[in-house]
């Protein structure tokens, strides 16, 4: 009956203080031995002193408790606290009057947590073992007692401070009714109890709630003898604990992860990601043309597959596929691979004339360059009128003149490897041709494959005209051998020619010809 | 007629020419500022060493407080204490003149310290509550200073100034009062031990032992306020000392600190010590007592059972 009353009581100050563990904090003696005071607090602001129970175990003006401790003893944290002062370099014998450290010589001072304040005095130089900022708990060894700063000797000056005034630890008529000691002894030398304070640790009804497991909570309640109960289980988790990694197996290669977020959920995969099987030597086909064949197998996005060793390249006159299109060298290209293609050959410089009369002939002429690795030999290049690649008869197909059907000159002569040569090829038009006749001539070789690059073809465009009696005179621009030079480009632009057989002075008559010239100028 | 043992030391010491050039540094002095002391042997007639050797003569159990410029003296009878507990030095102190008649001034039953002031016209007195008060010689009129002072103030050379240390010990503050305007400047404000105040020779700053980073170490301030600077052991730190860093020595209350001729003299427990401006020890006698400024570049000092005299003497 009487415990059940108690319980009532302990719950219903549970009710009006749920949440105020306020309490004063109550100090161990601060060393082992059984040592009682020395000195104690004066209590009495004039002359004279008065200890707590209205006794003299004090000293005029004493603002502390001294404890005789012998030199070297172990001075321990009474409760626990922050250090927030230590001070060093006072001489262990001090003595009287000296005010090294403020008279306090080498000392820590702690603040608890209740607000009050504890001191410690007089200690070895070098012996301090905590530092300012630092955390204390009860019983922790602060560093060893001395007679440093004002002293007639070794002990042990223990301050407490309640709201920045000194205070009397002891209980006592003479000071006040609740002490700070957790058992003070007995006066007049009292020896309070080494025993840490045992604090009640919560109220009664209090609940805490804390973090558990993956991102879940826990809750505790107070219970009636003022310790938490056990937590209750872990609610709400998540589906991983942050942080954590998970990793696993792609297709055929290679593995992917993801991470636990701090909300306790997965992220997504990672890409995968993983060495090339058989460390990257296994040889395979891209199924690609040309350079771009040959692969070996790595692992991508987890999966084998067959890579390029040789990736695409832009087009280059040099015999190879350099952009995998599967066509050597197509599209012309205009810029010598190295090493050099065995047949390339670049257009210089051409002449032709520009207007004809119906139903006549004349000359062009061309300069090719060899750009290939290999001598050109006689008859091996054909000059062919591309027309003709689609079954159509060339408009300038001149069928007394051309060595062959389609063929408007053949080389005549060997051409080393950066050599030039010039080819003369004849061009007659139909006596029903009228406006502009055009064609395309195109280098070839004897099996009739046409060179590709760098610069192999050049268009021809004639105007024609009827009427004139006047022979065409069989104009012939391959006569002015001199004129067309590489290197003299302008120069060449006025190329002239005349019709074999015709005078020279028939040249002179302007209105009988008119000469259009169109040049081409290689790359340098 | 006392007899006096005083031996005019006729020891001519070399010049104390510490070169702690690292020290000089960290300083930034110039080396054109180093500091030497020549010791000369002084004789008994000088007026204040005389006044001072027959007052401490008087009796064993006394001890000479202070000494005016003039030779006036306080002696003082210090309490027994019993062991073991941290009782306060305080004295029944007796003020005399020049001739050794007793003066007749308000002072308290017990004193912790008392100073004359430079032209002798006072006395500033700290009772054993921590007051501090003026006593003026001629009128023996009493002005009260302050409370809760620490011992080991110090006057300004021009007498306008009183540098103490006020507060609840150890927690301590610096503070400078103006007699003049009966006001005081706070210097400090850590509530670190401070203590041992000196005038610099032109009254614009002061030399004192400060403990703001956990051990002591001698301070300037200028009277006008500012951040305190370390004149000695510069560049250490608490880690240091820890791990054994010597410290230089510090005044420890016994007396407190003075310039002379650019030497800031004082003693401790391990004896007698004068630091150059720039935190250099240039004079040291170990186990030397009862210093005493002795007038414009002497002090004198007990050792080995004998009086010496030492001149200090700046040689840039």
């Amino acid at each position: 009956m009487k415990r059940a009353v108690m319980v009532v009581g302990i719950g219903a100050l549970a009710v009006l203080l749920p949440s105020s563990p306020a309490y004063a904090a109550k100090f161990r003696r601060p060393f082992s031995a059984s040592i009682g005071v020395n000195y104690g607090y004066d209590n009495n602001g004039g002359g004279g002193c008065t200890d707590f129970a209205c006794g003299g175990v004090c000293y005029d003006g004493h603002s502390g408790t001294d404890f005789p401790l012998s030199m070297g003893t172990s001075v321990l944290a009474p409760a626990g606290g922050r250090v927030s002062a230590t001070n060093e370099g006072c001489s262990d014998w001090g003595g009287l009057g000296s005010t090294c450290g403020g008279r306090c010589g080498n000392y820590v001072r702690i603040d608890h947590q209740d607000g009050t304040s504890t001191l410690f005095c007089h200690m070895q130089n070098g012996s301090i073992a905590v530092s300012t900022g630092e955390w204390v708990s009860c019983g922790q060894f602060l560093g060893r007692s001395a007679s440093s700063g004002n002293s007639s000797g070794p002990h042990l000056h223990f301050g407490l401070y309640v709201g920045g005034s000194s205070r009397d630890p002891f209980s006592g008529s003479c000071s006040q009714s609740t002490g700070y000691w957790v058992g003070q002894g007995s006066y007049p030398h009292n020896v309070p109890s080494a025993s840490c304070e045992t604090s009640c640790e919560c109220s009664p009804g209090q609940t805490q709630t804390s973090a558990c497991g993956d991102c879940g909570t826990r809750s505790r309640t107070c219970n009636s003898s003022c310790s938490w109960g056990s937590w209750g289980s872990c609610q709400g988790q998540g589906e991983c604990a942050p942080g954590s990694v998970e990793e696993r197996a792609c297709c055929d290669c290679g593995t992917q992860t993801r991470t636990c977020s701090n909300a306790c959920a997965w992220e997504s995969f990672s890409a995968c990601a993983g060495p090339d099987p058989a460390g990257g030597t296994e040889a395979c086909d891209t199924g690609e043309p040309g350079p771009c064949a040959p692969g070996i197998v790595r692992c991508v996005d987890g999966c084998r597959a067959c890579g390029r060793i040789y990736e695409p390249q832009p087009e280059m006159c040099d015999d190879i596929d350099n952009d995998c299109s599967g066509e050597t060298d197509d599209g012309e290209p205009s810029e010598m691979g190295d090493p050099l293609p065995e047949m390339a050959a670049r257009l210089v410089d051409v002449g032709y004339p520009g207007s004809m009369v119906s139903g006549t002939g004349s000359t062009g002429w061309v300069v090719f360059r060899n750009e290939g690795s290999r001598t050109w030999a006689p008859g091996e290049l054909w000059l062919e009128a591309t027309s003709t690649w689609q079954d159509e008869a060339s408009e300038l197909h001149d069928v007394e003149a051309w060595p062959a059907y389609g063929v408007a000159a053949v080389l005549d002569r060997e051409v080393p490897s950066g050599g030039d040569v010039m080819m003369k090829f004849p061009m007659k038009t139909s006596a029903e041709a009228e406006g502009v006749v055009r064609e395309t001539f195109h280098l070839v070789d004897r099996e009739g494959t046409a060179l590709k690059c760098p610069a192999v073809r050049f268009d021809v465009a004639v105007m024609t005209r009827r009427g004139s009696s006047v022979e065409d005179g069989a104009v012939a621009a391959g006569e002015s051998d001199g004129v067309v030079s590489e290197a003299g480009g302008d120069a060449g632009c006025s190329a002239s020619g005349r019709g074999a057989g015709v005078p020279g002075w028939f040249w002179l008559v302007p209105l009988g010809w008119i000469w259009r010239r169109r040049m081409r100028r290689a790359r340098p | 007629m006392r007899t006096f043992t005083v031996v005019a030391t006729s020891l001519l010491f070399p010049a104390l020419l510490l070169l702690a050039s690292c020290q000089a540094e960290r300083s930034g002095v110039h080396p054109s500022e180093r500091v030497s002391v020549d010791e000369q042997a002084l004789q008994p007639e000088d007026a204040s060493y005389a006044a001072l050797f027959r007052y401490r003569a008087s009796s064993d159990a006394l001890e000479v407080v202070d000494v005016s410029s003039l030779g006036h003296v306080v002696v003082g009878d210090p309490l027994p204490v019993p062991p073991n507990g941290t009782f306060r030095l305080q004295y029944r102190a007796t003020a005399l003149d020049p001739t050794g008649r007793k003066l007749e001034l308000p002072l308290p039953e017990t004193i912790q310290d008392a100073r004359f002031s430079p032209n002798a016209r006072s006395l500033i007195v700290l009772d054993r509550h921590d007051a501090l008060s003026v006593i003026d010689l001629a009128s023996e009129g009493i002005t009260a200073i302050d409370t809760q002072v620490f011992p080991g103030f110090a006057l300004s050379s021009d007498g306008n100034q009183i540098a103490y240390a006020k507060g609840d010990a150890p927690m301590l503050d610096a503070y400078v009062y103006d007699l003049r305007t009966g006001t005081a400047r706070r210097l400090t404000s850590a509530q670190r031990p401070t203590w041992g105040f000196a005038f610099s020779p032109d009254d614009r700053s002061i030399a004192f032992v400060y403990s703001p980073f956990g051990f002591p170490s001698i301070y300037t301030v200028g009277v006008d306020g500012g951040e305190p600077h370390a004149m000695t052991n510069v560049g250490i730190t608490l880690d240091d000392v820890r791990a054994g860093a010597a410290l230089t020595p510090i005044p420890d209350g016994r007396k407190p600190p003075t310039w002379v001729n650019g030497v800031l003299v004082f003693e401790n427990g391990d004896g007698a010590f004068g630091l150059s401006s720039d935190g250099r020890v240039v004079w040291e006698r170990p186990g030397a007592t009862r210093l005493f400024r002795g007038g414009e570049d002497v002090v004198h000092y007990h050792i080995d059972g004998a009086e010496h005299a030492a001149r200090m003497t700046v040689s840039p």
